[in-house]
């Protein structure tokens, strides 16, 4: 029963979102850089935060996430703190890019390397650095997806759908709408995508809530089984606790499609006001899915890390055995979950296109020609991310994330302190990179992932923009003058 | 005024500094970081009180991790252990805050801002 009305919603799902591609394509104005990958910079509230929403949860926030919560019990409440710290510290960055951006017409977060260094020694190294990072960090992010497209597809359809099938299945479908219909395509998609996720984790909460007899109930159930999951944490947990939200919070902020997003808003209002709403979605989602996390500590016991990713799917399988109204209710939320995962997976790819296209390729973003480039990168990338998916299946969604983060953190700097600080240098900023990036990679290469409960990518950070910081305070006498941080 | 022409100017027009680079001015706008503050849309109370909301923030944050709490049993809040009540409660806490914080920030205007003024 479920396995068909799964395959039908899929069905159903995947034809509307074909008709939204081609919409999306018939409202194109030019076939401009601009108008593929920022939707011509048009992008409203409802759909700016819909957007905005659907791409920062993912499926690692729908899958990764519970299955964390389930691993890592109470404590994991911590998500919480660190997807709202994302809002928080969008402050440093937003209110002065955004009228650079505009301004300047920027469609890659390498067009503000270019402006803010421009003419400096060591800018087009530290443009094709960080560029680089932003690249591999996004192509891990995309791995992801790609890996949770594929479990919720053979869990939800009972293996109807395997996993190499439902990769390849989901990752043509990405691939098609974001290509032929670029970031209005994925805007509009991510909308539906958004509502349908806020939807499904709300009815599968309540469920749950219901079945356990509430709360304090759900908190025994998870007590009887896991006694030692409210201890308090640790003093060493309690650091991990801080160092993730620092780790999450800056890195998050330096995703390339979170940083598209800021220039294709349609005014600066309308980004204030979408990051406003923003601000309450870590309460409606990261809470619901820890809360969903823990509610299958008591449900599935024994669960390895590699199988804990698995508890949404096995959760809307319980859920749907009680009835019919239950399955369509689990159809619901297993599209919801996918929505999520596909409306990061569209995102990633449209700015890894632009990314590998205009910052590293050097492909001028006022050429329709670059767009074609564009997208034909971002197929290569889908492909080769879609097979490496397929093969590496034993991996941890939460792990890949870590991974991620480590090393995009390490563009820090040359956007949250380059922005405010007039003396900051490239050659400077450059080095400082590569110690960040070289401590990041030799952590996790030496499976010293963290010191003391801090994370090996914020201690490479913090020596990062010491460097970065002291190199430009005490740079030599002939570097070039400070650039002018003030109002014309 | 250059960079409000900038910011004025139709979609088209952006786009040129990856061709002819020109020395950056940032332009820091009402931001509350030593923007013109004549051409802020906000009350002029709005900006140290956008600055005392992220404090307490950061003092919100500070007190979500249970560092200063007593290793005792926990006791029950909600249902939660008592920690996980306190964190989720200061969460909330902060998500109300900062969202006022954002509807006190001043990001300048850009193309609908432009349009209004061409009119």
């Amino acid at each position: 029963m479920l396995e068909s009305l799964g395959a039908a919603g899929l069905a159903a799902y995947l034809a509307l979102l074909v008709g939204i591609a081609i919409a999306a394509r018939r409202a194109r104005q030019s076939e401009s850089p601009a108008d593929h990958f920022l939707a011509a910079r048009g992008l409203g509230v409802f759909v700016l935060f819909l957007t905005l929403y659907a791409t920062a949860y993912s499926g690692n926030s729908l899958l990764g996430y519970p299955g964390q919560a389930y691993r890592q019990g109470f404590s994991w409440v911590m998500a919480t703190g660190f997807m709202l710290s994302i809002i928080v510290v969008f402050h440093v960055l937003v209110p002065r890019l955004r009228p650079i951006a505009v301004r300047e017409g920027f469609v890659t977060p390498g067009d503000w390397l270019r402006f803010r260094f421009s003419g400096e020694p060591g800018s087009r190294a530290l443009l094709l650095g960080i560029s680089m990072l932003m690249a591999v960090a996004l192509s891990n992010f995309l791995f992801a997806q790609l890996k949770a497209m594929g479990e919720l597809a053979e869990q939800f359809t009972g293996g109807v759908i395997p996993y190499e099938w439902g990769i390849a299945l989901l990752a043509g479908m990405v691939l098609f709408y974001a290509t032929l219909g670029g970031m209005r395509a994925v805007a509009w998609t991510d909308a539906l995508q958004g509502v349908l996720m806020l939807v499904g984790l709300g009815a599968l909460l309540h469920w749950l809530l219901a079945e356990a007899g509430g709360l304090g109930s759900l908190t025994s159930a998870i007590l009887e089984v896991r006694p030692g999951a409210a201890d308090l944490p640790d003093a060493r947990a309690q650091v991990n606790w801080f160092s993730t939200i620092v780790l999450m919070g800056l890195a998050s902020v330096v995703y390339p499609q979170a940083i598209q997003r800021i220039y294709a808003a349609r005014s600066g209002r309308v980004l204030r006001q979408s990051l406003a709403l923003m601000t309450f979605m870590p309460l409606a989602t990261t809470l619901v899915v820890t809360l969903i996390g823990l509610a299958a500590i008591a449900r599935f016991q024994g669960l390895g890390d590699v199988e804990a990713d698995r508890v949404m799917p096995l959760l809307l399988g319980e859920w749907a055995s009680e009835g019919l109204g239950f399955s369509i209710a689990a159809v619901v939320v297993f599209l919801g979950a996918l929505a999520a995962i596909m409306s990061t997976a569209d995102s990633v790819l449209l700015s890894l296109g632009s990314i590998v296209a205009e910052d590293l390729f050097g492909r001028s973003h006022r050429e329709a020609g670059t767009t074609r480039f564009g997208k034909r990168i971002a197929a290569a990338l889908m492909i080769g991310m879609a097979l490496l998916a397929i093969g590496a299946r034993n991996v941890t969604l939460w792990g890949v994330i870590e991974l991620k983060m480590e090393l995009l953190i390490q563009a820090v700097p040359v956007f949250l302190i380059a922005i405010h600080w007039s003396r900051f240098r490239a050659r400077p900023a450059l080095l400082g990179l590569a110690f960040g990036v070289g401590i990041a990679i030799a952590g996790i290469a030496l499976d010293s992932k963290r010191v003391f409960g801090v994370h090996i990518g914020v201690i490479g950070l913090a020596v990062n923009a010491a460097i970065a910081c002291l190199g430009s305070l005490f740079r030599s006498p002939g570097s070039p003058p400070d650039r002018a941080l003030h109002v014309q | 005024m250059c960079c409000l022409e900038g910011i004025a100017g139709p979609p088209g027009c952006f786009g040129h500094m990856k061709t002819e680079p020109r020395e950056p001015t940032v332009e820091t706008g009402n931001d509350g970081r030593g923007g013109d503050s004549a051409r802020s849309e906000r009350p002029r109370w709005a900006r140290p009180l956008r600055r005392v909301l992220l404090c307490l923030i950061g003092l919100l944050y500070a007190a979500s991790i249970p560092w200063y709490r007593a290793d005792a049993p926990p006791a029950r809040i909600f249902g939660l252990p008592d920690w996980v009540a306190v964190a989720i409660l200061c969460y909330a806490a902060a998500a109300i805050l900062n969202s006022a914080a954002w509807l006190l920030t001043d990001i300048p205007e850009s193309i609908d801002d432009g349009k209004a003024r061409r009119r």
